[in-house]
């Protein structure tokens, strides 16, 4: 009898049902992999296959208010050599060493000794900065192993000029100190970037797949400060440290009006023109306007007498006697002359400088009011000026841990409270512009392809009234040109200011050798122009502030202001110093 | 013979023209020809491209780096540094020694500042005043 082919089979179909199985999934598998997966694997694939360079985009310029390049960019190449190229015919290197030693201005025979010497690798870079036309020139040559790599460096048209305050960039064109760093982000701007396939060696395949995205170009910043103030202020700060022997200085030139700072200078520091990290003290880097802070001495006694006035409690022509010292939380306090000048005036106690004076006034204020308007003064916090590394400085008050009723009497002439330079000038420029703290700042416009961004001055807050502030610049126009044969005076122009002698502070105490010799002095008083603050540090002939700083305002002012065009106090005909 | 008679086609009917291997071959061959030589003058055409892309690039850079330089040598040129020079040792300049500020308490006088003309222009009173025949004749003239 013949088998019957037709009879369903349970085992045929368990087997059918495992291979369709199977190949069901064989399929679901190619499915995801080439359809649900498959830009996944298109992105690793290209991974594999392409390489990705960063092009740096052009780092934006620094410019001076006027627009003066302080820091530009120009076009260099690296030269880089590859020693596999003349590993088996020593005679290329020679040629190498003569052709570029002749066109780098450098001796063949210790390139050539270099060029030979492989322990530092394969790859090495021989020649950095190399001017852009002969780079191009050396490319044309054809040299075997020589590579040369684009690459930009910056260049200082005025020089060492504000090399402090500009900072630096590092190898990979980042700003590692100054403007450069703090503006890091505007003037980097966003690198481009080159997609390219690569080959199994990494290099790419000329007809390969390439694709550019471009970057952004830096953005220029124009600075709030002018080259020329700039360049007379360090070139007078060097010849006062150099004249005093003192260990350093500061100067600031400021509008007190917007609080733009025109010039800032500060020694020790370093100059960009012979700049090397290698080994470098890194404290020449800070700025120290900024981040050093001091006790500002008597000119914080300009504050003590606004407040005293602000609050109604004397006027220019208020007496009290000076007995010569003063005894306050079992201390004794004494003036800077060791006199006792007897009935005195508000306007006399500044022109003098007399600390009992100050005391007088801190304790008819009390410490509640006292505190608050040195704080109202922009003391005990950052200005926010944007310049980085700025230091808030030290405020100790009532409130605080530690304090004791004698602070209230030393705050009161300027020591106990430490600030920066910046915090000093810019108080006392609230004072003479009408009594409004204004926010110091140094940037005053940022363009690029995108557009223009200008920056307004700020006002921070009132910290006088505009009557208080009137009197005050009276009062401190009495101290400079009230007083015969005053230093900080200029001819043709109405100068008011005062001066400050800090003992130094140290860890015990106070080093009794050792002074800081302040001035901050405005001009003209009818409508202030200019507010400067000179700090020599430790001077070393003689420790006054009005001897030593307030020369120097004498000095530099009036060709500030007649730079600035600023109309002269004076109604009839003078001839200057 | 009769059955390769039977075989061979009607003398009648006309016979079809037959589509021959070699002329298959040949019009194969030149279109594989026609298409390597297509794919040859592309290759070429993107090679050329890509090297004037590769000059045009470096034309650019070149450029941009001139413009560079320049900005840079615009401000060296006009550095403080080089001006006083240029002033000092060019020009002979020195710094004032005194800045005298004059107070001039006259107005200064309006219009434009120089010499007085040599011929007062004829004002209007005078055009409306009578003017003699032979002096309307010589303003009609060069010599007026």
């Amino acid at each position: 009898m013949a088998r019957d082919g037709n009879r369903f089979s349970w085992r045929i179909a368990f087997l059918a049902g495992l291979l369709i199985l199977a190949t069901a999934g064989i399929v679901y598998r190619l499915f995801a992999i080439q359809v649900l997966d498959h830009e996944r694997y298109r992105l690793e694939a290209q991974e594999e296959h392409l390489d990705k360079r960063l092009v740096r985009s052009a780092r934006g310029a620094i410019l001076d208010r006027s627009g003066f390049p302080l820091a530009t960019t120009i076009d260099v190449f690296d030269l880089y050599v590859d020693r596999r190229a003349w590993r088996d015919d020593p005679a290329a290197a020679a040629a190498v060493a003569e052709a570029v030693a002749a066109r780098v201005g450098r001796p063949a025979a210790p390139l050539l000794a270099r060029l030979l010497d492989d322990t530092a690798g394969p790859v090495e870079l021989i020649e950095d900065a190399i001017p852009f036309e002969v780079g191009r020139e050396i490319e044309a040559l054809g040299l075997p192993g020589v590579v040369l790599a684009g690459g930009s460096q910056r260049y200082y048209p005025e020089g060492d000029v504000a090399s402090g305050l500009l900072g630096f960039i590092g190898r990979d064109h980042s700003g590692l100190s100054g403007l450069e760093a703090d503006l890091e982000e505007t003037l980097g701007g966003r690198p481009g970037a080159l997609y390219f396939e690569r080959d199994g060696g990494g290099r790419p395949i000329v007809l390969g797949e390439t694709r550019f995205e471009p970057g952004t170009a830096g953005a220029d910043v124009r600075l709030t400060i002018d080259r020329h103030i700039q360049r007379l202020v360090e070139s007078e700060l060097d010849f006062q440290i150099e004249a005093h022997d003192a260990s350093g200085g500061t100067i600031i030139v400021m509008d007190p009006q917007t609080g733009a700072i025109l010039a800032m200078a500060s020694r020790p520091g370093f100059r960009l023109s012979s700049l090397s990290l290698d080994g470098a003290d890194e404290d020449l880097f800070r700025n120290r306007a900024v981040t050093d802070v001091y006790e500002p001495g008597s000119v914080l006694k300009t504050i003590t007498m606004a407040t005293a006035i602000d609050r109604g409690l004397v006027n220019p022509n208020t007496t009290y006697y000076d007995s010569g010292s003063v005894e306050k939380g079992g201390y004794t306090f004494k003036n800077w002359d060791f006199s006792a000048h007897g009935v005195t005036t508000m306007t006399e106690l500044l022109q003098k400088s007399l600390n009992t004076g100050a005391i007088w006034l801190s304790d008819l204020i009390g410490p509640d009011d006292m505190y608050a308007s040195i704080e109202r003064f922009g003391f005990g916090e950052s200005t926010h000026s944007g310049i980085g590394g700025e230091a808030a400085g030290l405020l100790r008050t009532h409130r605080d841990a530690g304090w004791y009723a004698a602070d209230l009497a030393t705050n009161s002439y300027g020591q106990g409270i430490a600030a920066t330079p910046l915090q000093v000038v810019t108080a006392v420029a609230a004072v003479v512009n009408g009594g409004t703290l204004m926010r110091p700042y140094i940037v005053e416009e940022v363009s690029s392809p995108a557009g223009r961004r200008l920056f307004e001055p700020v006002a921070v807050r009132r910290a006088v009234s505009e009557a208080t502030s009137r009197t005050v610049v009276q009062m401190l126009w009495d101290v400079v040109d009230g007083v015969p044969f005053h230093r900080a005076q200029v001819s043709g122009y109405h100068v008011g200011g005062k001066t400050g002698t800090t003992l130094v502070s140290i860890p015990t105490g106070y080093a009794l050798d050792s002074t800081l010799a302040s001035f901050v002095g405005f001009a003209p008083v009818e409508d202030p122009a200019i507010i400067m603050l000179v700090k020599i540090d430790t001077p070393q002939d003689d420790p006054l502030g009005g001897v030593v700083a307030a020369p120097v305002f004498g000095k530099l002012a009036p060709a500030i202001l007649s730079y600035l065009d600023v109309r002269p106090s004076a109604t009839a005909a003078r001839a200057g110093r | 013979m009769a059955t390769l008679d039977r075989l061979a086609p009607s003398p009648s009917a006309p016979l079809a023209p037959a589509w021959k291997p070699r002329r298959a071959i040949a019009v194969a061959l030149i279109a594989a020809a026609a298409i390597a030589l297509l794919q040859v003058f592309q290759s070429g055409s993107s090679v050329d491209t890509g090297l004037s892309l590769q000059r045009l690039e470096r034309q650019q850079a070149d450029l941009t780096a001139s413009v560079h330089a320049l900005e840079a040598q615009v401000a060296a040129l006009s550095s403080l540094d080089r001006v006083e020079r240029a002033a000092r040792e060019r020009l002979g300049f020195v710094p004032a020694e005194s800045i005298l500020y004059l107070e001039v308490a006259t107005q200064a006088p309006g219009g434009l500042l120089g010499p007085p003309p040599i011929a007062t222009p004829a004002t209007a009173a005078s055009e409306g005043e009578a003017v003699p025949w032979w002096r309307d004749l010589l303003r009609a003239t060069p010599f007026d």
